[in-house]
């Protein structure tokens, strides 16, 4: 073993090529980046269930979903890191999560259609009134504004893969835009059925409104989610390399989209 | 070739739109369903290169700025551009229509189409796209015509292969890790509890 003399000697004396590897490299371990630890997902938890407290009293639930945008935001603000952590082989901890929430949105939203269909076949007069009220042109027209949305998310993750920035951005615009018109198109149509006489209190009313209601918040949310991503990059935070927020957002764009083309089967094309 | 296949997308596009619309708009008029799509499908091709026209006079009036001499004199071959030896189509004032719609081409390529990559699978996300919306546009049809059988079979297996081509593509399942794949299929035999539960009521 040299002492350190004689390595200080050796480095400083011969040419930087001539420096064996294993001098060269300094005997201290290597340094491990974390995040900064953040009680964010603690603010949007407090805020979540003061925000279903509101069930009981509304106060608390605006307070609870102020809360909850506050903590969210925070989190947006939590730098992206990725440890490229894994767990059993090469699994991405993040994605792992994100569709362990999607597995648990799937349940969601099938005990809703399963309600559906189930009130269906227990009504099938109501039902079939209802259905002449429906608009198929305009429900085929939210779906189609969807399905390209949906496609533009994949261009949008593609360019930023392929370092094309522009054509990055064009593409989430577009996705924001018609995520936006999807949602315009649903106002639109609740507006003129409960023109036509669709109530919230009818049976039909009831499971159309929850139903197609829950799906409409959770394009809401991502139109909201996609803003911060889109304000996010503009703020140079993704690249070639740092793709994976995107790609989050898109697993959770598609699931929005499966959850559709579910709904636009089940209550507008089968009766 | 580039415009060519341009071109017949957009006229196909028109086809679709007017193939659709026009029957879903006339129904419950007094036109025959058949007829109302003959007509739309002709109508949606005709307005898609009527749609054009605006855009070309655009195109014209844009090129043909900054230089107000009449067209023999702009077209006309001088003395000084046959001994510099500069003639052909670098002289020639407007463009043709070729050259605008290459243009317009170019400027949604380098808009809309990301740069080459290795390992992409763009091809097929586009592919997918378009099995999608033909699955929609089939889907939508055969509610739409009075078929003597249920069509709920065929809408199930049309809507199950629109999930799969979206699950295994867009959200790169058949890329992705298997672990992945197996998390979301995980949650369908508790979603089957749930619509058996509910039927069983």
């Amino acid at each position: 073993m040299p002492t350190d003399a004689q390595v200080l000697d050796e480095v400083q004396t011969k040419p930087v090529e001539e420096v064996p590897l294993e001098l060269a490299h300094s005997e201290e371990p290597e340094e491990i980046h974390m995040p900064p630890s953040t009680i964010a997902p603690l603010i949007v938890g407090v805020g979540i269930g003061l925000a279903l407290l509101g069930m009981i009293a509304p106060l608390l639930g605006v307070i609870g979903l102020v809360i909850a945008v506050v903590g969210g935001l925070r989190m947006a603000q939590f730098p992206e890191i990725d440890l490229h952590s894994s767990w059993l082989t090469q699994l991405n901890n993040r994605k792992f999560g994100m569709w362990a929430f999607i597995s648990s949105e799937v349940m969601f939203f099938t005990s809703l259609i399963g309600g559906f269909v189930a009130f269906k076949t227990k009504h099938p007069d109501e039902f079939a009134e209802a259905h002449e009220i429906l608009s198929l042109p305009l429900a085929t027209l939210g779906t189609s504004v969807l399905i390209i949305s949906s496609f533009a998310v994949v261009m949008a993750l593609e360019a930023l893969q392929s370092n094309s920035r522009r054509v990055f951005y064009n593409w989430v615009g577009l996705t924001v835009l018609f995520g936006a018109s999807f949602l315009s198109i649903q106002a639109f149509e609740w507006y003129e059925l409960m023109h036509e006489g669709i109530e919230a209190a009818d049976v039909f009313g009831t499971v159309f409104f929850v139903t197609t209601g829950f799906h409409g918040l959770h394009v809401l949310g991502g139109v909201a989610w996609l803003s911060i991503l889109l304000l996010r990059s503009l703020r140079g935070y993704y690249s070639a390399e740092n793709y994976l927020g995107i790609e989050l957002f898109g697993l959770y764009w598609h699931f929005v989209d499966v959850v559709w083309i579910v709904l636009f089967t089940v209550i507008y094309l089968i009766h | 070739m580039e415009l060519w296949l341009f071109g017949t997308l957009w006229v196909t596009s028109g086809i679709f739109i007017g193939g659709v619309l026009t029957p879903v708009l006339s129904d419950g008029r007094k036109f025959n369903d058949w007829l109302s799509m003959v007509f739309g499908v002709v109508l949606g091709a005709v307005g898609n290169v009527i749609l054009l026209i605006p855009l070309w006079v655009f195109v014209m009036a844009q090129k043909s700025t900054g230089d107000h001499r009449p067209a023999w004199q702009r077209d006309a071959i001088s003395l000084e551009e046959i001994e510099s030896g500069q003639v052909g189509a670098a002289s020639a004032g407007g463009a043709s229509m070729n050259e605008s719609v290459l243009a317009l081409v170019a400027v949604l390529k380098e808009n809309l189409w990301p740069a080459p990559r290795e390992h992409s699978h763009r091809m097929s996300y586009v592919g997918v796209f378009a099995a999608l919306a033909i699955i929609t546009l089939v889907e939508v049809s055969i509610t739409y015509m009075d078929l003597p059988f249920s069509i709920v079979g065929p809408l199930v297996a049309l809507s199950t292969s629109k999930v799969l081509l979206v699950a295994l593509y867009f959200m790169h399942l058949r890329y992705d890790s298997r672990w992945y794949a197996g998390l979301f299929v995980f949650a369908f035999p508790f979603a089957a509890m749930i619509i058996t539960i509910l039927a069983l009521d």
